[in-house]
């Protein structure tokens, strides 16, 4: 890859209010609550791709502290 | 560690993934990464912060149909000693279509996983008439082959963005680039070396008893 392409390369950061956003879109998406997707979770047996690949990205957010 | 420094790591793990798939099953793919205030990263097509659920990415190497569609994602944070960074996660999945609604297979790690399956797995469609044999004689009357994690090699050698895409290849199941052969190999290589530090990173008393053993030290 040349320098020009890597700087291309977008990188943004995201708000604490960015990131509450991010996880309620995903949780609407998905159709669950976040206790719904999280029980999934623990049973890694999720109710669609989308339950799934919801999880995967706001896990890093919502982990119980 | 500081934020530009953070995005530029962020900047060249995306570049490189995205270099990785253009010049071997997919064309004009940028991956994109957003950076969260407590430092984790994600990176996927299309990711932005306000939505971190990647795009599907389609194989195929030009204006053709997709033979399918990939849908891959990281997690990212810096290690414990804020030197290198570290996948957390990834996911590196196959569809039938962009929608995600028909998977094929998923290849997933995750450091710390909530469930008590292994970090690194696999799962597939389909069916198998055996396991469900299994299954059912055990009580599990509705467990589907998809619903076995199988493992695959561990945190420190589970399968890597290079292994899948060779898959695709050999399988038939994408058309790949003249070189891409050499592409997975030169990715690999960097991948093994990495992964190779970063156990001896952790255990420094077996890579120094084996570097005596051999005679080096």
């Amino acid at each position: 890859m040349t320098p020009e392409e890597v700087a291309a390369i977008e990188v943004q950061f995201a708000s604490e209010e960015d990131v509450t956003e991010a996880v309620g879109s995903a949780l609407t998406r998905a159709g669950l609550t976040l206790e719904q997707l999280r029980e999934q979770a623990r049973q890694s047996r999720f109710s669609s791709e989308r339950a799934r690949t919801a999880w995967f990205v706001i896990s890093p957010f919502v982990a119980r502290a | 560690m500081p934020a530009p420094e953070l995005e530029t790591r962020a900047r060249e793990f995306a570049a490189s993934a995205s270099d990785r798939l253009n010049r071997t099953v997919t064309h004009g793919v940028r991956l994109s990464a957003v950076i969260t205030p407590n430092g984790t990263m994600i990176l996927g097509c299309g990711v932005t912060p306000r939505n971190f659920e990647p795009r599907c990415i389609p194989l195929t190497l030009g204006q053709k149909r997709p033979s399918a569609f990939l849908w891959l994602a990281y997690v990212l944070k810096m290690d414990p000693e804020q030197r290198y960074l570290a996948v957390a996660k990834s996911s590196f999945n196959l569809y039938l279509d962009a929608d995600l609604e028909q998977m094929v297979f998923h290849y997933d790690y995750e450091r710390a996983p909530a469930h008590g399956y292994p970090p690194a797995h696999f799962q597939v469609a389909g069916d198998a008439r055996e396991l469900s044999a299994i299954a059912e004689e055990r009580g599990y009357s509705r467990k589907q082959l998809k619903d076995f994690h199988f493992p695959v090699g561990g945190r420190r050698y589970r399968p890597s963005l290079e292994d899948v895409i060779e898959f695709l290849v050999l399988e038939d199941i994408a058309d790949a680039r003249e070189d891409w052969s050499d592409v997975i190999q030169e990715g690999r290589t960097d991948w093994e070396d990495k992964q190779l530090r970063a156990a001896v990173r952790r255990n420094p008393e077996a890579a120094l008893a084996q570097l005596r053993e051999d005679g080096v030290i």
